[in-house]
Parts: structure tokens; C-alpha cells; sequence
């Protein structure tokens, strides 16, 4: 493990960014360094972490899923819906539901070849439609015989609460078994060189199958817990997870080619924009101010890819 | 899957139509809009009041503020750049700045020419990143976000409205009776529609999407190519702000809130190959017209929007699977 960080720069890198960024903030804003403003960075960090992390599954594959904001804010409201006769059997319908969704959307794209960019976007559209139809004039609420969930998840434990830690343990299990399992392993392979992979004897299919499925749950749980938090969930309030689970795995530095791409980084990644959006917010910035900041960060990472891969096609020969 | 090379793939595409009788290319070509014809026969057949000329009329008006979008950002896709997810928000950028120039008692000409001029650097901006590579879908997603967020707070997130409104003739008024949004929308699908077919600049549009990499070695700009097409889908964009504004006299954050999601939409209806090299531009309009004949029917049936969106969304994919399996199997 030592050796594994060692060799990984791009870790190291976000660490220090990581740690600039909280002395620098803390140094310079009154109220940053509380323990109260941490549990919300590390709350918030869990959140985003987790659609990160469905979104880094998609791109390890070489592909991408835009339908995450349609597919957290179905599961959240299915999951409320069905929270009055259950809140455990709610939750396991809205997750099993985005499961084989993702299951059946990754079959037709290994099945069909079709562009996973697109087929998502039409999700996107068919699914934000859904979650209209199934809470159409109002959000679906939270019974109130329930509300000790929502406490309990925002129960705060010194610099954590209860939400981010769910998040941070099913974060860190998927990057286990992405790394020390066959299929984890073939996802990589896929990713990096599909005909590679398909001659070596790589089964694609419950590869692709797996990374949308994935996704799609990991969205879905972010937007139960979200849903969980606040008490209620509209098909339109879970809009913003899209760009900054995006946003996240770009930052944690997962190439949009595929084939690469870790844990680490990516919560490294969701703690970077945490830390800014944190500072924005505490400034008294107005809200509008944040999407110009995730945008923003996600413009200069694509901006300092591109020049990094240009630099490195440029060095190639001179190596050779 | 092998690279193939040009003289492969005119091959290929030899033996396609030569092997296949031109019924079976019709069909091929026609095939995944015959289930929308037929809805449409039987709407204006079962639902009262959908085959009244002024509810016709409203359909095609209602369709052109989707289609003039739509015919701009099919240029993004024709040239393989797949579409911009930045479309609603570079619309509110030129109604904000339209409006902005006409309320500080600017002559409206200058309103004009300063709301495509902005149209333009920022179609210019984008074009340049993703002609360098970058991925279209999630670099226009950033662009919008970071564009939004800085139009929102420099107008302080107020509505502008404008009284007396200068433009009310264009945006809202009619000539001969046929909206005038919906005569701009025909005259821009007949012009973009030319400009592929008989330009050399468009001919090279549509290589650019269909083989790049030959494209760039018989000595096609496709960088330019691809910048282009970015800054004729800012202007696009940019042409329905203005338009709405003389529509509604006002300017606000939330006046476009999916306006993206249906120009997407209605080029994927339109059965545009998405991976580029199609030159059948009338597509981005036909898709336009269906999305918003269907949600007309639905809204006259008294179906909720909700339902409209997933049947949006559902219509899309399917046209797109439809197209791709087609395809798949033609060749």
C-alpha cells in the first residue's frame, strides 16, 4: 500500500491541494475551522462522493451516465412513497429498482453498441418525467412518524455525522471490490483497451452490466439519503448531481477515456470541492456563485488534462 | 472494432445498396418515423380540436423556439461533436444581454449586434475546447453552469422587463397570419439545409462528422469546422433569446428552464445519426414538430407533464435504438 502511494503522484497532488486549501480557508475565514462547519464538509463530501463514485464506474468502463439526477430522484421519492408502510422495504424497492435499471441500460449498451452519452441523456428526460408522474404536484414527504431518520443521519459524532459516514463505508467497499475482485478488474481491463480485453477472454457484458447498475445505485442511494435528510423529494431537486458527480470524478482524477481511476482520488476529489463550496457559502457568496465554482473547477481540470496529454504526446518521441 | 478505412466504408455502403432494393432503403431510411406519422393520422382522426388550423398554427409556433435551437445544434452534431448540454443557458445569456442594452436606452440595434457578438465568443470559447479534443457533452455541461452562474449574478437574479417592447413585432407578431417565429424557423432549416448540401464549407461539415480522420487528411480544417458549428449553435441559441424576449417582454433566470433537454430531445426524435456525418439537417426540425405535436395531443387529451417528459424521453431512446440496430443490421 505504501508502495502503491508512493508511485501514485496524482494522489499526493490532490492531498496537497487538500491541505492548502484547509489551512488557507481556515487561516482566512472565521468559522471554518469548526467542528460544526466539518461534520457539514464531511456530510456534504459523502453525499457527492457517492454519485462521484457511480459516475468514476461508468468512466473506468470508458463510458459515462447522465442520468444520475433522474435516477436519485426516482428512488427518492419511490423510497418515501413507500415509507409509510415501511421505510426498510421503501428503501430496498427504490435500490433494487435502480439496480436492474442500470442492469437492463448497461445490456443494451454492450448489446447494442449504442452511445452510452446518449441513451443516458434520453434517461435523463424519460426519468425526470417519471418522478413528475409519481409526486406530480408536490414533493413526496417524509411521514412524520419518521423523522427520527432524518435526525439520526445528521446525529453529529465530532467532525462526522451519521450520513457522511454511510457514505465514506459505501464509497470505500465499492473501491475494495473494484480492486480485489475479477470483475472490478475486468472493468479496468474494458476500459482500457476493449478489444484487449475481449481477446484475453474478458466477459463484457457483466461488466457493462455491472458499472450502470452500479451507478445507478449509488445515485439512487445518494438521493435516498438526501431525500432522508431534508424530509421530501421533487422530481426536479436533485438536478445539481449530475455536474458535481461529474465534477467530482474529474477532480479525483478519472479520465473520461476510461480504464484508470481510484477510490482515494476520487474522495480526495469530493473533499477539494466540499472545501471550496464550504468557503463560497461561508463568504456569503450568493448561491449562484457556487455553479460558476464547480463549473469552473471542472473547465480547468479538462483544461489542464488536455494540456498535460498534449505535453505528453509531444515528449513521447523524444523518449523513443 | 477495426478501423476501417474510407475506400471500406464506400464500399461497404456500395455493396449495401446495391444488395438492398430502393423499397428497402426507403424503409430503412423512413422507418423509425412511420409509428409517429401514424399517431399523428390518428390524433388529428380521434382528438377534438387537434386538426383545426389555429391549433396547427400554435403547434408549429410553439415547435419553432425548440427547432431554431435545434437547427443550430444539429450542427454540433452533423460534425460527430454529439450535442451541447448548454443550449438554455446561452439563450438566457443573450435575452439577459438584449434586454439589459434596451433598458439602459440603448438603440436596439446595438441590442442586437452586442447579443450575437456575445453569442459568439462564447460559441467561439467552446468550439475551441472541444476542436482540441475535449469531450463536448461534459465540457458544454461545465461551460453552462459556470455561463449561467455568472449571467444570474451579474443581473443580480432580477427579472428585466422591457415597456414599451421594441421587438414585440418579432418575437410575438405574424405575417399573412403565420407566426413570424415559425417563418424564421423555416427559412433558417431551408438556408442550413443548403448551406450542407450545396457548400463546400457544409460538404466538409458533414465529412468532418461522418470520418474525421480522413477528413482531416485530404486537407478538411475540421478544428475550424467543429468551431464553426459551435458558434452557429450560440447564435441559434442566442435567436430564441432574443425571439422570447419580444415574446414576453421580460427577461428572467428561469424563462428557458428546458429548453436544453427538448432541443436534445427533438434531434434525437429526428433520428440525426448522432455520431455525426448526416447531412439531413430537415431531421432536427421534423424531430421540433413531433415533440411538440405529441405534447399538443397529450395536453388536449389532458395528459400531466410528467407523463409528456417520460414519453419525451422514452420516444428518444427508442428512435435511437431503432436507428443504431438498423443500422447495425443494413450493414
Amino acid at each position: 500500500m505504501r508502495n502503491a502511494l508512493k508511485l501514485d503522484t496524482g494522489f499526493q497532488v490532490r492531498l496537497a491541494i487538500c491541505v492548502v486549501l484547509l489551512v488557507a480557508f481556515s487561516l482566512t475565514m472565521p468559522g471554518f475551522a469548526s467542528i460544526a462547519n466539518a461534520a457539514s464538509i464531511t456530510e456534504n463530501m459523502g453525499l457527492i462522493a457517492l454519485v462521484g463514485t457511480g459516475i468514476m464506474l461508468t468512466m473506468v468502463v470508458g463510458e459515462l451516465d447522465l442520468a444520475v439526477a433522474s435516477v436519485a430522484a426516482v428512488a427518492a421519492i419511490m423510497a418515501l412513497s413507500l415509507a409509510e408502510t415501511s421505510l426498510a422495504l421503501g428503501i430496498a424497492a427504490a435500490l433494487i429498482t435502480a439496480g436492474l435499471y442500470g442492469a437492463v441500460i448497461g445490456y443494451v449498451i454492450e448489446k447494442t453498441g449504442v452511445n452510452s452519452l446518449v441513451l443516458t441523456v434520453c434517461m435523463l428526460i424519460a426519468l425526470r418525467g417519471l418522478a413528475l408522474v409519481m409526486a406530480p404536484q408536490r414533493p413526496a414527504i417524509l411521514p412524520a412518524d419518521l423523522f427520527w431518520a432524518s435526525d439520526a443521519l445528521v446525529a453529529q459524532f465530532g467532525p462526522v455525522t451519521l450520513l457522511g459516514v454511510i457514505g465514506f463505508v459505501v464509497v470505500i467497499i465499492v473501491g475494495l471490490l473494484m480492486r480485489y475482485t475479477r470483475l472490478g478488474l475486468s472493468m479496468y481491463a474494458v476500459g482500457g483497451n476493449l478489444e484487449r480485453a475481449r481477446g484475453s477472454g474478458v466477459a463484457t457484458l457483466p461488466v457493462y452490466m455491472t458499472a450502470f447498475a452500479g451507478s445507478a445505485m449509488l445515485g439512487a442511494s445518494a438521493g435516498i439519503l438526501a431525500a432522508l435528510r431534508s424530509g421530501s423529494a421533487s422530481g426536479i431537486g436533485f438536478d445539481s448531481f449530475l455536474l458535481s458527480g461529474i465534477t467530482v470524478a474529474v477532480v479525483g482524477g478519472v479520465p473520461l477515456e476510461g480504464g484508470r481511476g481510484t477510490i482515494l482520488n476520487v474522495l480526495l476529489g469530493a473533499l477539494i470541492i466540499r472545501l471550496i463550496s464550504s468557503a463560497v457559502s461561508l463568504g456569503g457568496i450568493p448561491g449562484s456563485f457556487e455553479s460558476i465554482v464547480i463549473g469552473g473547477i471542472l473547465l480547468a481540470m479538462l483544461l489542464l488534462d488536455y494540456w498535460l496529454r498534449r505535453r505528453e504526446r509531444k515528449l513521447q518521441p523524444a523518449r523513443a | 472494432m477495426a478501423v476501417s478505412t474510407v475506400s471500406d466504408m464506400a464500399a461497404k455502403q456500395r455493396d449495401a445498396t446495391a444488395e438492398h432494393s430502393p423499397r428497402r432503403v426507403w424503409l430503412r431510411r423512413l422507418g423509425p418515423f412511420l409509428p409517429i406519422a401514424a399517431l399523428a393520422a390518428i390524433a388529428a382522426l380521434t382528438v377534438d380540436g387537434f386538426g383545426t388550423t389555429p391549433n396547427l398554427i400554435a403547434v408549429v409556433q410553439a415547435s419553432a423556439i425548440t427547432g431554431i435551437a435545434a437547427i443550430g445544434t444539429a450542427a454540433i452534431t452533423i460534425s460527430g461533436k454529439f450535442v451541447s448540454l448548454a443550449i438554455e443557458q446561452q439563450a438566457v445569456t443573450a435575452a439577459y444581454v438584449f434586454a439589459a442594452t434596451v433598458s439602459a436606452g440603448q438603440p436596439v440595434l446595438l441590442a442586437l449586434v452586442l447579443a450575437f457578438a456575445v453569442a459568439i465568443i462564447l460559441g467561439l470559447v467552446q468550439g475551441y475546447l472541444v476542436s482540441r479534443g475535449l469531450n463536448p457533452i461534459v465540457t458544454t455541461l461545465a461551460f453552462g453552469s459556470a455561463l449561467f452562474g455568472s449571467v444570474v449574478m451579474l443581473a443580480d437574479n432580477r427579472t428585466i422587463t422591457l415597456s414599451p417592447n421594441p421587438i414585440a413585432w418579432l418575437g410575438g407578431g405574424t405575417t399573412f397570419g403565420i407566426p413570424n417565429q415559425a417563418i424564421i424557423f423555416v427559412v433558417l432549416l431551408v438556408l442550413g439545409s443548403l448551406f450542407l448540401s450545396r457548400t463546400k464549407l457544409g460538404r466538409q461539415m458533414v465529412l468532418t462528422g461522418a470520418n474525421p480522420k480522413a477528413a482531416d487528411l485530404i486537407g478538411v480544417p475540421t478544428r475550424r469546422i467543429v468551431m464553426i458549428a459551435f458558434v452557429a449553435a450560440a447564435l441559434t441559441a442566442a435567436l430564441v433569446g432574443i425571439l422570447v424576449v419580444g415574446q414576453v417582454s421580460q427577461a428572467k433566470s428561469d424563462m428557458f428552464r428546458g429548453l436544453t433537454i427538448d432541443v436534445v430531445a427533438a434531434i434525437l426524435v429526428g433520428g440525426i445519426a448522432i455520431q455525426g456525418g448526416e447531412g439531413q439537417l430537415w431531421r432536427a426540425g421534423f424531430g421540433a414538430i413531433v415533440l411538440t405535436m405529441l405534447g399538443n395531443i397529450m395536453l388536449l387529451l389532458g395528459i400531466d407533464a410528467g407523463v409528456r417528459d417520460l414519453l419525451k424521453g422514452l420516444l428518444a431512446a427508442g428512435v435511437l435504438l431503432s436507428m443504431r440496430l438498423l443500422k447495425a443490421r443494413g450493414s
